[in-house]
């Protein structure tokens, strides 16, 4: 074990990435270290993370003894989405940086801003002060941004390859064909991730990517955020809407295209071993034109394996969606590597053969009730709660965080055999439950505006 | 644990009791039980005339008069059982409903229905008959404000709201079908069984049906929402049961919005003459910023003051202390802030762009900042923005703001235009947000001209 022989807490548990037993510890053993990494990356990062201070004063938490301790500190997923919108419609790159600053590690000290005019401009500069930003896709909301250290990107890109390999029984320096088959998102982390997949499974084909042209970035949603401000404001004129929605309906109709593409990129590749990945509303979308071909299932290559990331995100699938596409695509239950994770924290939890996802040992699970104030007890077997997690990986920010999640969870050995704390494949954003009763007389402009939510 | 509230129904005059169906409230997870509905008792065929139509007005308010009457907190059993009952789904504190209860009878004075007709319609006779008219061609014709049949959406956050939505269907003598929030599904209920003792059989009393379902049902929305049964569906707010119904609107059934809105303060340098004139205005900005604790539309939730930044601060010290104050319609202690909201005020802290007063814990909280934050300041939240001049607030009022109370109130007559142009829809003193002039516009319309299906019977003779 590495547990033994390493002086910093950090370091035993970021020794264990890779290692073959580190998704059967029990919680009960991991505690005490997780517990002692998690006070030195408060020790190291409260003199840096302005927020963390924060908390950390008001709360009067001075160390970790024990998980309850970390429950004031840990950051809500919409932490990182506290800047002011108007500030990027305004393109106050000041005040952005000095926002970035107060909820990363890094400070932006010699940030050069001259000449900056864009989001894009701006996030690589930023590069050269040491943030790395990672930001939500999507073209509409408000995109979170999260600065990662070179050693976020390493071990993000790290566990994604470990994990898959736990989870798939694949084999470093296999040869595959790499599908990436959803919308590319242009950042450092995501790249990394991307090219590390490439070199473990698949250097001998050329790798194939969804999308025509350009990678989406988080620079074309400016454009979106500052025409939801001008509406709200009530300045935004008719003639810049319809251009707006103009791009949309072109964006839209190259998505389509893209999808097109897709479907024949996968028959073309059908002899091959394939190593696809994507999310399961685009993916079932492709199997439909796949089958709509007259092709899939045994078309395929039987030992193609699938890397699956996060839930449905609002799509509405049949309910077979998941056999829909495993069937379409010729992957077997064991070749499917699920995971659960968010951009929050460095790791991904892969899905087990009983179908649970496992928390890494180098991540505190935390089960919160619903407001997220407090731990709830585990000790009865499984619980739903809000998921929060301690990830004692992260380097460019806390590693504490809330999420959005309702999880269910349990600290007892999983059906797969495997011990450490698992969480329920049922999982659902509170955002997403209806709340069809609510009506008020009190409400904002947020109300007024159409079409850019 | 006991079981669940009981909620009964009330239809066309009748109490329905029954606990066929568990409801849980959405702000405080309250378990209630209601009886299943009767979709079939809820219409009234249209081939049956409407109960009130021959009821003449004058008999109407006076019936509306001696229920409000009834509606005395001390001597009425229902609204007694509801204060109890409506604790477990109401975010508001037992004292602030309890107040709001000891107004309800004001709501149905002479004085006050005499006023809504007046303000609302022209001519009231229309609403008793068929009014002859001659035009400027001497053309001959008739017309009748025809009563419609209506659903109310009531409001969650306002439980003594549903006593001027049933003087709104009496006056305009609808056939009427009251929608119940998950956080109130008693009070109206209180109120109609108030009137059924007065006479179990009056016609006002047979037009009026208050029952619970949850928003969004659709095998009640999608059957009962229909021209053919409803005329107008009247919102009291935004929100998502707004949504759910605006896919049902079409030929023939209306929706009248009262819209989800906001409300801000305007203070001019004049509030900086003495201390006592800055005590002054920080009292009457808490009193306009804590109605219902901030559920209220009306209540204030952003101000912009003229100042230099000293002066500014000492208001925002004054300010917070008295949003802790304790009053009729108010707590000293909210509910804590939401933690999004938190979180973003603690990282604009962080970052040195505000400045703050108070904590989050529900007693009142401060923000100073050089313009208006981007989240919604709830919970005894008033957000104080600088500017040069009260001429550079206008621009942050838009089509979602309601009220705005102005100091001192000379300077509302300078701004009134463009605040209406803006979207604003009322102006008033500051700290009177809570009071109105009788017979107003309510959210920028006469509301009982829209519910009324105005007929006309044409008598040209060629």
């Amino acid at each position: 074990m590495y547990l033994e022989y390493v002086t910093s807490a950090t370091e035993r548990l970021l020794g264990l990435v890779g290692a073959d037993d580190c998704f059967d510890i029990a919680a009960a053993d991991l505690l005490p270290v997780q517990l002692q990494a998690a006070n030195e990356r408060l020790q190291s990062q409260i003199g840096s993370i302005g927020l963390l201070a924060n908390r950390a004063a008001s709360a009067e938490v001075k160390e970790i003894n024990e998980p309850a301790d970390l429950v004031p500190l840990l950051f809500a997923h919409t932490t990182y989405k506290t800047y002011g919108e108007s500030w990027l419609s305004e393109r106050r790159w000041d005040r952005m940086g000095r926002w970035l600053a107060t909820v990363s590690t890094r400070s932006v000290d010699g940030l050069d801003t001259n000449g900056v005019e864009s989001l894009e401009d701006w996030t690589k500069q930023l590069e050269t002060v040491g943030h790395y930003l990672s930001c939500s896709s999507g073209t509409t909301g408000k995109p979170a941004m999260l600065s990662c250290t070179e050693a976020d990107i390493e071990m993000s890109a790290r566990v994604n390859v470990e994990g898959l390999l736990w989870a798939t029984g694949l084999k470093r320096g296999e040869d595959r064909k790499f599908l990436g088959l959803g919308p590319r998102f242009a950042a450092p982390r995501e790249d990394a991730i991307r090219q590390a997949m490439i070199d473990a499974f698949s250097s001998r084909y050329e790798p194939y990517q969804f999308g025509e042209g350009e990678p989406i970035t988080v620079g074309s949603m400016v454009d979106m955020i500052t025409l939801r401000r001008k509406l709200a404001d009530g300045t935004a004129r008719p003639g810049e809407i319809a251009e707006f929605e103009k791009i949309a309906t072109q964006r839209a109709a190259d998505m389509e295209v893209s999808a097109a593409n897709a479907i024949d990129a996968v028959i073309d590749a059908c002899s091959l071993p394939l190593l696809a990945t994507g999310m399961f509303a685009t993916l079932y979308q492709i199997a439909e034109g796949i089958r709509a071909k007259g092709r899939g299932g045994k078309d395929l290559n039987p030992d193609n394996a699938l890397m699956v990331a996060g839930g449905l995100k609002g799509a509405e699938l049949p309910p077979n969606y998941r056999e829909y596409v495993l069937e379409t695509f010729n992957v077997s239950e064991d070749r499917l590597y699920h995971m659960y994770s968010m951009r929050e924290i460095n790791s991904t939890f892969p899905l087990c053969h009983a179908g649970r996802y496992h928390v890494s040992p180098w991540v505190i699970m935390l089960p919160l009730d619903v407001s997220g104030e407090q731990v709830l007890d585990a000790d009865d077997g499984e619980i739903e709660s809000r998921a929060a997690f301690f990830d004692a990986t992260i380097e460019g920010r806390w590693g504490g965080v809330i999420s959005g999640d309702r999880v269910t969870v349990s600290f007892a050995e999983c059906e797969c055999g495997h011990q450490g704390p698992t969480i329920g494949r049922e999982i659902t954003r509170y955002s997403d439950l209806p709340d069809g009763d609510k009506i008020t007389c009190a409400g904002s402009i947020d109300a007024y505006v159409r079409g850019v939510a | 644990m006991s079981g669940p509230l009981s909620a009964p129904h009330f239809v066309q005059g009748a109490l329905v009791e029954g606990g066929d169906v568990r409801h849980r409230s959405r702000d405080l997870g309250a378990d209630f039980a209601t009886p299943a509905i009767d979709l079939d008792a809820l219409i009234v065929p249209r081939s049956q005339l409407p109960p009130l139509l021959d009821v003449k007005l004058s008999e109407i308010i006076d019936f509306l008069v001696e229920a409000g009457e009834r509606l005395h907190l001390d001597r009425n059993p229902y609204l007694q059982q509801c204060l109890e009952l409506i604790a477990a789904t109401n975010s508001l504190p037992r004292r602030v409903v309890e107040n709001l209860y000891r107004e309800a009878p004001y709501f149905l004075t002479r004085t006050v229905l005499e006023s809504i007709v007046d303000s609302n319609v022209a001519n009231r006779e229309a609403l008793d008959g068929w009014v002859e008219r001659v035009d400027a061609y001497g053309n001959k014709g008739a017309i009748r404000a025809f009563p419609p049949r209506m659903v109310h959406m009531l409001a969650g956050n306002a439980p003594s709201g549903c006593i001027s939505s049933i003087a709104q269907g009496a006056l305009v003598k609808a056939v009427n079908v009251f929608k119940m929030p998950s956080s109130d599904p008693f009070t109206t209920v209180a109120v109609l069984r108030t009137m059924a003792e007065i006479d179990p059989g009056h016609p006002v009393v047979r037009s009026m049906s208050a029952v619970y379902w949850q928003g969004g049902d659709t095998s009640i929305e999608r059957t009962l929402y229909r021209p053919q049964y409803i005329d107008k569906i009247v919102a009291w707010g935004g929100g998502d049961a707004i949504n759910n119904v605006i896919q049902y609107l079409g030929p023939g059934i209306q929706l009248v919005s009262f819209d989800p809105k906001s409300s801000v303060s305007m203070i001019g340098r004049e509030a900086f003459a003495s201390d006592d004139t800055v005590a002054d205005v920080a009292e009457r900005l808490a009193a306009d910023t804590t109605v219902f604790n901030q559920e209220a539309c009306l209540a204030s939730r952003y101000a912009f003051v003229e100042g230099d930044a000293a002066q500014v601060e000492t208001l925002c010290a004054r300010l917070v202390e008295r949003l802790g104050a304790d009053r009729d319609f108010a707590s000293a202690v909210a509910p804590p802030l939401p933690s999004d909201v938190r979180e973003e005020v603690e990282v604009l802290n962080a970052m040195g762009d505000i400045k703050v007063w108070g904590r989050f814990d529900g007693r009142g909280l401060v923000i100073l900042s050089d313009r208006p934050v981007e989240f919604q300041p709830s919970n005894k939240t008033s957000n104080v923005v600088m500017v040069p001049s009260l001429d550079d607030a206008v621009r942050y009022v838009n089509v979602a703001t309601q009220t705005i109370g102005v100091y001192p109130y000379e300077r509302k007559a300078k701004l009134r235009d463009r605040l209406a142009s803006a979207g604003a829809q009322r102006l008033c003193r500051l700290g009177t947000a809570n009071a109105h002039v009788l017979g107003s516009p309510h959210d920028a319309m006469y509301p009982l001209q829209r519910f009324v299906n105005w007929m006309g019977d044409d008598d040209i003779t060629l």
